[in-house]
């Protein structure tokens, strides 16, 4: 590859990494032109398309389902994301920004009772206040609880491999129900598979009413006491390492509008850690706006703020309710310094009008000018 | 979209890119597209770098008052670093140019209150061309503020009429750190940055019995056009930085919720029916 090619394809990623919300298509058709070579692009930008899509939260449809491309949706050590409350990892190509290949992903009972009720209460209140609101929550690592062993290392070890072992077959039925439905119509809109009924009913319940989250709430319970509660299977030779359990949870949501027809695109994301263990609950807001009718207008904010849990073991309802005051915060915070940046600054940069409220006397001004400038021999 | 010519990806790329990052981002398309250097800083522009000349006053530099690596002073009529035979406006453009300078610093002064401006022109096939700049910035404890106004204009003169033609741009960028408050817990920052570019023309009487004359009429013509324009510009800035983008921010977070939204929607559309029912049985 040419050093030319290598610097152009370098300025790509660095200007594809700057795309306003919504236009990622428009900037990379033209570094696209700019870098003239479609093929070393393909390759050349995967880097910087990943790092986008992980940033920016992209929400994408697996299954009908939506689901997001966060930095913790990446599964650690692989290229494969995991959607949480499909309990299902995915392959994920940036490029095309299509997820695919389901396959189901083992996970700690206890932990997943907790992250999924978090995951119910944080639905139903980013899709009511939020734009096409979209969120997830994962359970991230906890230094708490150990890696589990290799298990290949230690086959000796027959207490760890157990509860997957339960697991497996059932989640095996739940991936091969969803193949059918998936060719049957692309969208997978068939709510006639039981097992199916989970992600259905959550994109209702995204779409609009808040009531709605809570029949989820009974039958995905059951959904969770099925595994725990079926007697252990024997077990299959290469059993995966056990499921890590943790208290520590990203809640993760994105807000978006775009308006290409008025000119403006506009996306609010948010992320907040729940550390059960150090009692903290930490968030960061980032809103950007991009508007564009006969200019190039941007807002970019960056807030962030960390609060006290409310006690070890948080309720869902209480996590909520935090980060709503938190994000309530932010915005009045927003709006307050749109206030300080029109009141103050702006104005102290350019007055509406002179001091002595009349438009400039020009030819004043030019009379008295010229009359210097031409040593007084100005007529007129 | 391949067929598009780089020039043209290049332009889309500004409109697109964060205005805050256009010095470094048109530096990085210079460098890989060296061919489309010139016409890139003749089309696109950048907040205004203030150099100090030779009898220490401070002046704007841009594309317009450069040659090769050196500036122009707008008042000393010097290059610096000097130039043996840099490009300068013919010595009755000059004394325009210098009487405009010097205009647009009273116009500074009295709308800006501080500031640098600088006015360059330069002879044309049926007339003359400039380019008026000003700047201001604002900068204190946990913010920055700056304004930049670019107005390039043509003139042509028609008889007693002369022709002007002006695109003006102004690039203003305000940030503010955000502390947390009594009641508020949010850290962090707010910028906001941008560029409006706006176009007028006007046919305004002149006056050719003088030079003295020539140059005044020149000047009020020019400077009424510049001043409102720029009046026009300070209130669709106002709109945009102020109205339309936090108007976007309530519309990507909702404070009371969709549901609350659409219920006192739903509430203000009965009460319309109610009373409409109510008009219709005291008509009855």
């Amino acid at each position: 590859m040419s050093s030319q090619l290598e610097q152009r394809l370098s300025a790509a990623s660095t200007f594809l990494l700057q795309s306003p919300p919504g236009e990622v298509n428009d900037v990379f058709a033209d570094v696209r032109t700019i870098v003239g070579d479609d093929a070393a692009l393909e390759s050349g930008i995967l880097p910087a398309l990943e790092q986008y899509n992980t940033e920016q939260f992209i929400v994408v449809d697996l299954e009908g389902d939506k689901v997001l491309i966060t930095e913790a949706s990446k599964l650690k050590g692989e290229v494969r994301h995991v959607d949480p409350k499909g309990q299902r990892t995915f392959a994920f190509d940036h490029m095309k920004v299509a997820a695919s290949d389901p396959q189901p992903l083992e996970v700690d009972t206890e932990t997943e009772s907790i992250r999924s009720s978090i995951e119910k209460v944080l639905a139903a209140h980013v899709s009511n206040h939020y734009s096409e609101g979209a969120s997830a929550v994962y359970a991230l690592e906890d230094s708490n609880y150990p890696e589990p062993e290799p298990v290949v290392a230690t086959p000796v070890e027959e207490t760890k491999p157990e509860p997957e072992v339960e697991e497996a077959p059932v989640v095996e039925e739940t991936a091969e129900e969803k193949t059918p439905a998936a060719e049957e119509e692309g969208e997978a809109k068939g709510v006639e598979e039981g097992e199916e009924e989970k992600p259905e009913a959550d994109a209702d319940a995204d779409a609009d009413a808040v009531d709605e989250s809570k029949p989820i709430d009974s039958s995905t319970e059951e959904d969770k006491a099925k595994p725990m509660e079926t007697t252990p299977a024997p077990a299959p030779a290469p059993a995966p390492p056990a499921p890590r359990p943790s208290r520590i949870f990203g809640l993760y949501f994105v807000g978006t509008k775009y308006n290409p027809s008025n000119y403006w695109t506009g996306k609010w994301r948010s992320v907040y850690v729940a550390d059960f263990e150090k009692g903290t609950f930490e968030g960061k807001a980032l809103v950007n706006v991009h508007y564009y009718e006969q200019g190039n207008v941007q807002l970019s904010t960056t807030l962030t703020s960390t609060s006290p849990l409310p006690s070890s073991t948080p309720t869902a309802e209480s996590l909520i309710a935090l980060l709503k005051s938190s994000e309530s915060s932010f915005a009045a915070q927003l709006s307050d310094a749109y206030s300080g940046l029109s009141d103050e600054q702006f104005r102290g940069l350019r007055r509406a009008l002179p001091r002595t409220r009349t438009k400039v006397d020009w030819a004043k001004i030019v009379n008295y000018r010229l009359s210097k400038e031409l040593g007084g021999g100005a007529e007129a | 979209m391949s067929q598009e010519d780089p020039l043209t990806a290049c332009l889309d790329l500004t409109r697109r890119l964060p205005p805050q990052a256009i010095e470094s981002n048109l530096e990085l398309l210079c460098a890989v597209l060296p061919d489309l250097a010139d016409d890139l800083l003749g089309s696109v522009d950048q907040p205004l770098k203030i150099r100090v000349d030779g009898g220490g006053r401070q002046y704007l530099v841009c594309d317009y008052n450069r040659d090769g690596d050196s500036y122009r002073s707008p008042w000393t009529n010097s290059y610096d670093p000097p130039l043996a035979d840099g490009t300068v406006p013919s010595p009755k453009l000059r004394k325009l140019e210098a009487a405009m300078g010097d205009a647009f610093d009273v116009y500074r002064d009295m709308y800006y209150e501080g500031g640098v401006s600088s006015v360059y022109l330069w002879d044309t096939e049926d007339g003359f061309a400039g380019v008026v700049l000003l700047k201001k910035t604002n900068d204190s404890a946990g913010s920055t503020a700056s304004w930049d106004s670019v107005h390039v204009f043509e003139s042509t003169e028609r008889g007693r009429t002369a022709h002007y033609k002006l695109t003006s741009t102004i690039m203003l960028y305000l940030a503010k750190d955000i502390a947390p408050g009594e009641e508020t817990k949010g850290e962090g920052k707010v910028e906001l940055g941008g560029s409006m570019t706006r176009q007028n023309e006007l046919d305004a009487p002149h006056d050719p019995s003088s030079t003295s004359a020539t140059l005044s009429s020149h000047i009020s013509n020019v400077g009424r056009m510049i001043e409102d324009m720029e009046g026009k510009m300070r209130s669709s800035l106002q709109e945009v930085y102020f109205s339309k983008t936090k108007d976007i921010t309530t519309t990507l977070r909702s404070s009371v919720g969709y549901a609350e939204d659409n219920k006192h929607r739903a509430l203000q559309g009965e009460l319309v029916g109610l009373l409409r029912g109510k008009a219709q049985a005291q008509q009855a």
